[in-house]
């Protein structure tokens, strides 16, 4: 064949090859399993259950190496410190440190036997703790887990020096004291005043003969954020760390004092963009992802078929929306109550739960409690009770009627207060970018809208900013989320007291300050329980601010990962690490 | 020469500081750097968010503020504190630079060669079916979203890798965590196929069109038509007098377009997971961390101001008139 006959079908081959990979390109991205979930996998959540704690267990074979995901670079290594105290941070840390109880994924609180023998309150005036240490519990380099590590544990977040910045000083606050004896291997720790929640105390613990190294308390504390532990007290040792922090690598700790670990090696990967989460675990980059789930994520891992095994629960945060006080309307001491207490009445949570969560999540509920979430004991409705979040538009009417407003309902001009003032509109701020967020104040306010109060959604970029109101007033309303721990005591005292660090709102009852109070002294829990639950009931009479629903987690791994599920406390799904591994 | 490029240099210097001092304003005036600190839960102390403000000096006045950084990073080589926990600013911009560098020159070596081979053959070729062809793929690049593009890239490989059981290919980072040896050069190679061909299939599209008018220029020349009435073989008329003229424009092109693609490195990065400097710019913003803004920005303005003075010493290099204006 001459070389003139043979061009034009180069042409032709040519033309018809870059169109058929472009077609292919399309084709092939676009394609994909269409079939619903894989085997074992569910949208029903089971947290707070006992199944919760034996999700996908089994024996798994000796040795063996993962890749797991974590959401952020691992840029701080100090859980302790306030910028350290992040989640993503706290999945590598469990495997590192010896903590005293175990936060599992039914919410139970269990005694860590690996690192105790015992831990009892031994008395309540003083309230004293006595902690036993195992007498094989050591750090990987063969020395003593002792009381010097509660000892330098405790001073480190007792807030007796300013300058460190721990995440938290509750609890460790309101200890007298911490000793040792019998060779340090029991502990004693003495209560100025009581706190219920001293389960929750010593969870992270640094090595205090590690620290001595490193200068005073202050000094160690800030090298412990910028330098990986060298050595572990708990089943994996850090075996290497990326120059640009986004891989993290254990292996198993020969010393470690409870069972061995399954697998020889961790290695931690960082995808700081959820939405490329599935690709990866597609691509088998990593073996398990703990994304936030969003529709387009879950649709993602549907795809995936049996090939993945994935998870959704309810988790212990919860989504909310909280008033501003400190607006003159909305905090009014003659009728600022009424005009609240009829907008969240107006306020559809079903509604809002249809257009958000329950696109990938249909067993999902509205939450009737600030305090506690199904599954913790002593959960009751302390929201419908008081009708609130049920989208009942004639009882708002109603009630904004009977306090003695005027022009209720749309179209009538806007809504008049009592005393003549005309309501102003209202901002209400969202984080930019969340969806979810977006079309749960797009709802509320055109429910809002049909009472005569107008709504002005707009997104923030700094949430953190907003809500603080560091540079001014900045929201009347906020749709935003709390993270609720088993220690519902201690956590939720800052949020609703007067003057307390998490109540942005500006909200003042001196009965609810009481109850939070005699909630986190209490070593009752049924006591304790009680007065959460009457704050609890007080916050929806004040209608401060009105729960939405659990935030859902969601977990994806390949189906030979045994011992690997969720737990949606502040532990996570590593709280387990060392029964991680292969079947 | 010398004094040419002595000239071009003094005047990049008010440039440059000028262009630090905007950036220093909106930067600061564009976040508060203690909010993440602030949204934390349980909230921290008054202490820690005092002991943070001084950390940051951002307690003075906006001008004593923008010397304290200038000198610090002047006369000491110090970026300054991060709001970012555990962050040696320093250290990141060394780490992200190096990153990037490996992903844009990669990048632009493959897109120069693909951007002078299409340009050439479509010059070479005009209005044949291949011209045509060439022209519809370079407008399809020049039109697709990046971001689209690589979402799409990504799962097609993820497919391919699925279906051949061999995932040599990775969609996600700069490298697997662990690897040494030839086995780590081999993982790093695959890592980068992907954001390679993302960030040079755009400036690819741009300079083939650039190439093809440059080379069409150059063949209708009389020098062009001189060299073939001489005798010289068609290769040789095409490379040594054809394409060697044509390259001169390109060049200058891809020196000035350097900074674009830095800016679309970041995108790239983002989806691809790199930490490099595309990814510490969006960390930085998102933390209201404004010393590592201001270092990216800095660092940023060194090299715009660098390849634009390269140009301008090309072109001098090029036309003596400029040289001697």
């Amino acid at each position: 064949m001459s070389q003139k006959e043979r061009r034009p079908r180069r042409r032709r081959r040519l033309v018809v090859a870059l169109a058929g990979i472009t077609g292919l390109a399309v084709l092939a991205a676009c394609s994909g399993s269409s079939s619903s979930g894989g085997s074992g996998s569910s949208s029903t959540s089971i947290s707070g259950t006992s199944a919760a704690d034996t999700y996908n267990s089994g024996t798994p074979k000796q040795g063996g190496s993962l890749t797991w995901t974590i959401e952020k670079t691992m840029d701080n290594w100090n859980l302790l410190s306030a910028d350290g105290n992040t989640f993503d941070y706290g999945q590598i840390i469990n495997a590192l440190t010896p903590s005293t109880f175990i936060f599992n994924p039914s919410y139970s609180v269990t005694m860590n036997s690996d690192l105790l023998v015992s831990a009892t309150e031994t008395s309540t005036s003083p309230q004293t703790v006595v902690y036993k240490i195992q007498p094989n519990a050591v750090w990987s380099d063969g020395t003593e887990i002792n009381a010097d590590d509660f000892v330098y544990n405790w001073e480190v977040q007792n807030g007796s020096n300013a300058n460190i910045a721990a995440a938290s000083t509750t609890g460790y606050q309101n200890i007298e004291s911490v000793t040792g004896s019998d060779n340090g291997k029991t502990v004693t720790t003495v209560y100025k005043t009581p706190f219920s929640d001293w389960k929750s105390l010593f969870t992270t613990m640094y090595p205090a003969h590690i620290a001595k190294e490193h200068g005073d308390n202050l000094a160690s504390f800030n090298w412990f954020q910028t330098n990986p532990l060298p050595v572990s007290g708990g089943p994996f040792v850090v075996s290497s760390v990326s120059s640009d922090h986004t891989s993290v690598i254990l292996t198993s700790n020969p010393k470690y004092y409870g069972k061995k670990p399954y697998l020889d090696k961790v290695t931690f990967r960082a995808i700081t963009d959820s939405s490329q989460e599935p690709t990866a675990l597609q691509n088998k980059e990593v073996d398990g992802i703990y994304p936030q789930p969003q529709t387009n994520l879950v649709t993602q891992l549907k795809n995936m078929g049996s090939t993945i095994r994935y998870q959704i629960d309810a988790g212990l945060g919860f989504e909310h929306i909280d008033f501003n006080l400190k607006n003159a309307a909305l905090g009014n001491a003659t009728w600022g109550n009424a005009l609240r207490t009829a907008m969240f009445t107006a306020t559809d949570r079903n509604a809002i739960l249809n257009k958000t969560i329950k696109q990938f999540q249909s067993s999902a509920v509205p939450l009737n409690s600030r305090m506690l979430v199904p599954g913790q004991t002593g959960y009751q409705d302390n929201v419908t009770k008081y009708g609130l979040g049920e989208g009942n538009a004639s009882s708002a009417e109603s009630i904004l009627t009977k306090a003695g407003f005027k022009n209720v309902g749309a179209g009538k001009g806007g809504l008049e207060a009592p005393d003549g003032t005309k309501i102003p509109t209202f901002q209400m701020k969202y984080t930019v970018g969340n969806q979810i967020r977006l079309d749960t104040c797009t709802l509320f306010a055109a429910e809002m809208a049909n009472l005569g109060i107008t709504v002005a959604v707009s997104p923030t970029s700094n949430l953190g900013a907003t809500l603080s109101q560091s540079s001014g007033y900045s929201y009347d309303i906020v749709d935003f989320a709390w993270v609720n721990t088993p220690f519902p005591a201690s956590a939720n005292q800052p949020l609703y007291s007067t003057g307390g660090g998490g109540n942005y709102g500006g909200y003042s009852n001196k009965n609810v300050d009481a109850w939070l109070a005699a909630a986190t002294e209490t070593s009752n829990q049924s006591t304790q329980i009680t007065n959460l639950n009457q704050a609890d009931a007080q916050i929806s009479k004040d209608a401060y601010t009105l729960p939405l629903y659990q935030k859902p987690t969601l977990i994806a791994f390949y189906p030979n990962l045994v011992n690997v599920r969720d737990n949606v406390t502040s532990m996570g799904p590593t709280y387990n690490i060392g029964q991680w591994g292969m079947s | 020469m010398l004094a040419f490029a002595v000239r071009r240099l003094l005047v990049s210097i008010p440039v440059f500081i000028l262009s630090t001092f905007l950036v220093f304003l909106l930067v600061t005036w564009g976040a508060d750097p203690l909010a993440q600190l602030k949204a934390k839960n349980p909230p921290p102390s008054q202490a820690v968010i005092d002991a943070m403000s001084n950390t940051l000096y951002i307690n003075h006045s906006l001008l004593e503020r923008y010397w304290h950084w200038f000198s610090q990073l002047f006369f000491h080589g110090n970026w300054g504190p991060s709001v970012q926990s555990g962050t040696d600013i320093g250290q990141l911009l060394r780490t992200s630079l190096t990153l990037t560098a490996r992903l844009v020159i990669l990048a632009m070596i493959l897109a120069v060669i693909l951007a002078i081979i299409a340009g050439v053959i479509s010059a070479t070729r005009q209005y044949s079916k291949t011209d045509y062809s060439i022209t519809l793929i370079g407008f399809l690049f020049l039109s697709l979203p990046v971001f689209w593009f690589a979402i799409l890239l990504k799962q097609l490989v993820v497919n391919m890798n699925n279906s051949l059981n061999w995932y040599w290919i990775s969609t996600y980072g700069a490298n697997t965590p662990g690897l040494t040896g030839w086995s780590a050069f081999s993982d790093a190679a695959g890592h980068l196929v992907l954001p390679t061909i993302v960030l040079a299939m755009s400036s690819y599209a741009s300079w083939s069109r650039f190439q093809r008018a440059s080379m069409l220029d150059v063949l209708g020349s009389d020098y062009m038509r001189l060299a073939r009435a001489k005798g010289l073989s068609r290769r040789r008329v095409m490379v040594r007098h054809g394409l060697r003229t044509a390259l001169i424009p390109l060049t200058t092109q891809v020196a000035l377009d350097t900074a674009a693609i830095l800016g679309g490195a970041v995108l790239t990065e983002s989806v691809f997971g790199w930490q490099g400097m595309g990814t510490m710019l969006v960390n930085a913003i998102n933390a209201g961390d404004f010393n590592a803004v201001l270092a990216w920005l800095t660092v940023a303005a060194i090299i715009v101001i660098l390849f634009n003075l390269i140009a301008d010493l090309l072109y001098g290099v090029l036309d003596p008139r400029i040289r001697n204006a």
